[in-house]
């Protein structure tokens, strides 16, 4: 399996780290035990008053008392063994001197306490107990110097008063070792322990640099990567505005287009109704001759048919640029299925199809919307139905969907038994200018646009347009329109 | 490397000196004897104390309110224990006539009763520890059986110091010998049996002084 190594710099510098946060926190351990050992030191103090007024409160000259000089000695030299660590340990808490200060007062209280206490053996295990709380420092050398407080107060008492340290007058001058080495055995498991802390501490301290370390690279990741998506993100955006800005020059362009269009389409039509005009006249000529006469009706019908495709043109730009008009007036669904059955009738007769006109009794007698659309847009349909049917007929119908008492929903179909429309372009049939293949163009004429126009003015009227065909067996074509039941602005 | 403040060189430098002087100075107070007893060769003959003629008798005087003598009673205490085939003990406790009744029925003297085999008498007004030429609370005498006097001196080897000490040693040693058996001495750590006036008389005397 590979290993993979951390580099050299990167090593030395996660060192350098866990360096720094463990003597950092070596600085905090200091700084609170200093605290520790100023209330402590403060108590010991009290304590040792305490101790000095229980045991030995007044000294006796027959029936004459006064303070005993143990009391003096509490308050006195305990107050001045307690002043300066401290003061010490409040002012100038963490540093090394006062640590060891803090050991030599601690150490001294110790022995105030032996002494107010007459040399009891169990006071002597508040020398053990110190050095104990001195381990808090984890500074082995705090120790050495509590230990060397303890050596030099024996010795100095082993020469001056041997009785107060040994019990007896006469000692041999090696007995204050004796004594000593049981606080250098104490010591030693002390620093043992001390030591053993301090591998753990540095062990935190690596593993706290190694996670800060790699929380710095993931932060410094994170940021570089959110740079990166704050670019992309203005670059998207950027490029949306663009998009935005050249779809609405777009649409402008088409709006254009389409007002062009509009405004052309009527320009012509107006000069083209002209010419229908008068050549319908010139065609009821008595005094013309058959070629003539032939000739005339041929231009009236080519003229109609170009008004027809002027109209689907002007229709359709105006659809495009939103200048359809939707005007509501009173009307009667039986009404508009008359009109269209007038305007069909010449043509269905001709082709001898079969015309059958349905009107749903359920229908409001009288309703309000867009007749004029309406009746484009059903006779729309009947006409492409008329058109597309060789043989058979042609139904339409109108039946009520809905009724709110407000509104009424009504469904147009016009269904035939015509050629019907092949299933792969039923997709594209309600787009633009198309038909159904060339071949249609060729044989049945159209600009493609009938059926576009009638689905955007039956959207626009609030409605829905569909479909359903079958190859060589017919089609129905149906919409939906809802008219008011009453008269609203 | 940042220097201290002067004060705090001064505080450090007063405080060493202040330690020292105070150690000194309680360390001596508590290791300088009182004024030691001068008492007869022999038992006194004006003393109501009954001495042994089958053992050897140990007289302790202590004043019932000395801080200092609960080490001289737990010594006694100890030496009981080892020796009481040996002795015949009493324990005197100072008893002034002028002060309340029970004024020295303190927890010493209750420690002291509840020692086997020794004896607590009150001392009214002082009258034994004048027969015994005793001056400083935890004075212990030692007697044989012909009330010749062995040992005289204090049990503690510190004004309230426990632990092993020279006299309960010599007392010891006295005790195990038969023969040729030679006065010893040590000196006593405690309160004064006397009050201050009449204590510089004593010293006039010839003796040490006590606190």
């Amino acid at each position: 399996m590979l290993k993979l190594e951390t580099p050299l710099p990167i090593k030395n510098k996660i060192k350098d780290h866990a360096n720094n946060i463990f003597y950092r926190q070596q600085k905090m351990v200091y700084k609170r035990t200093d605290k520790l050992f100023a209330g402590l030191i403060a108590l010991e103090w009290l304590g040792a008053i305490i101790t000095a007024l229980w045991i030995s409160p007044r000294a006796w000259s027959g029936t004459f008392s006064e303070v005993h000089i143990h009391v003096w000695a509490a308050i006195i030299l305990g107050g001045i063994i307690a002043s300066f660590p401290i003061y010490m340990a409040l002012l100038h808490p963490g540093r090394t001197i006062t640590r060891h200060v803090i050991a030599v007062g601690q150490i001294l209280l110790s022995a105030l306490l032996i002494h107010l206490t007459g040399g009891r053996i169990e006071t002597h295990f508040h020398v053990f107990g110190s050095l104990a709380f001195l381990a808090f420092y984890r500074d082995w050398r705090v120790l050495i110097t509590a230990s060397l407080v303890v050596a030099l107060d024996h010795g100095l008492r082993g020469v001056f008063w041997p009785q107060s340290v040994y019990g007896v007058l006469t000692v041999e001058p090696w007995r204050w070792v004796e004594h000593t080495w049981w606080v250098i055995f104490e010591d030693i498991f002390l620093i043992i322990s001390i030591n053993q802390s301090l591998k753990e501490m540095k062990k935190i301290a690596e593993r706290q640099a190694e996670l800060e370390d790699t929380n710095l690279l993931i932060e410094a990741k994170v940021i570089e990567r959110t740079h990166q998506l704050q670019a992309e993100i203005k670059q998207r955006i950027k490029a949306e505005e663009e998009a935005e800005s050249a779809r609405d020059a777009a649409i402008h362009a088409n709006q254009l287009k389409s007002q062009f269009v509009a405004n052309i389409s009527h320009e012509i039509r107006t000069p083209m109704s002209a010419v229908i005009g008068l050549a319908e006249l010139v065609a009821q000529a008595p005094e013309l001759s058959d070629d003539t006469r032939k000739m005339a009706n041929s231009t009236f019908t080519s003229s109609n048919h170009l008004l027809s495709i002027l109209n689907d043109l002007l229709d359709f730009s105006k659809l495009e640029a939103n200048r359809m008009h939707v005007d509501k007036s009173k009307f009667s669904i039986p009404t508009i299925l008359d009109d269209v059955r007038i305007l069909v009738e010449p043509l269905i007769n001709e082709k001898k199809l079969e015309l059958t006109i349905t009107s749903d009794p359920n229908i409001p007698k009288f309703l309000f919307g867009d007749d004029g659309k309406t009746r484009q847009i059903l006779l729309n349909i009947a006409n492409n139905a008329c058109k597309f049917t060789q043989a058979g007929g042609i139904k339409i119908a109108a039946d009520l969907e809905s009724n709110t008492n407000k509104i009424a929903t009504v469904l147009f179909s016009v269904t035939d038994t015509g050629i019907g429309i092949a299933e792969h372009i039923q997709s594209t049939l309600f787009q633009p200018f198309v038909q159904a293949d060339t071949t249609i163009k060729r044989n049945f004429g159209g600009t493609g646009l009938g059926l576009s126009i009638s689905k955007r003015l039956v959207e626009l009227l609030g409605g829905k347009m569909g479909f359903s065909s079958k190859q060589n067996e017919g089609s129905t074509f149906w919409f939906t329109l809802s008219f008011d039941l009453e008269s609203r602005p | 490397m940042r220097l201290f403040p002067l004060i705090t060189m001064v505080f450090g430098f007063a405080w060493i000196l202040a330690i020292g002087f105070g150690l000194y100075s309680i360390t001596k107070y508590e290791y300088t004897p009182g004024l030691s007893a001068n008492p007869l060769p022999s038992w006194p003959d004006n003393t109501k104390l009954e001495r042994s003629f089958d053992k050897a008798t140990l007289v302790m005087i202590a004043h019932p309110h000395c801080p200092c003598t609960r080490a001289s009673i737990n010594e006694l205490a100890k030496l009981i224990t080892r020796k009481h085939d040996y002795l015949k003990t009493y324990i005197l406790f100072l008893s002034p006539n002028h002060m309340a009744k029970g004024w020295e029925k303190t927890d010493l003297w209750q420690s002291a009763c509840l020692i086997p085999h020794v004896k607590v008498v009150a001392d009214r007004d002082g009258k034994e520890a004048e027969n015994f030429h005793a001056h400083t609370s935890g004075e212990t005498l030692l007697y044989d059986t012909d009330g010749k006097l062995l040992f005289t001196g204090g049990i503690t080897d510190g004004r309230g110091h426990i632990g092993d000490n020279s006299g309960i040693e010599k007392i010891v040693a006295l005790l195990s010998q038969k023969k040729n058996l030679k006065q010893k001495t040590n000196l006593v750590f405690g309160c004064s049996l006397t009050n201050p006036e009449r204590r510089v008389i004593n010293a006039e005397a010839g003796n040490t002084t006590t606190h």
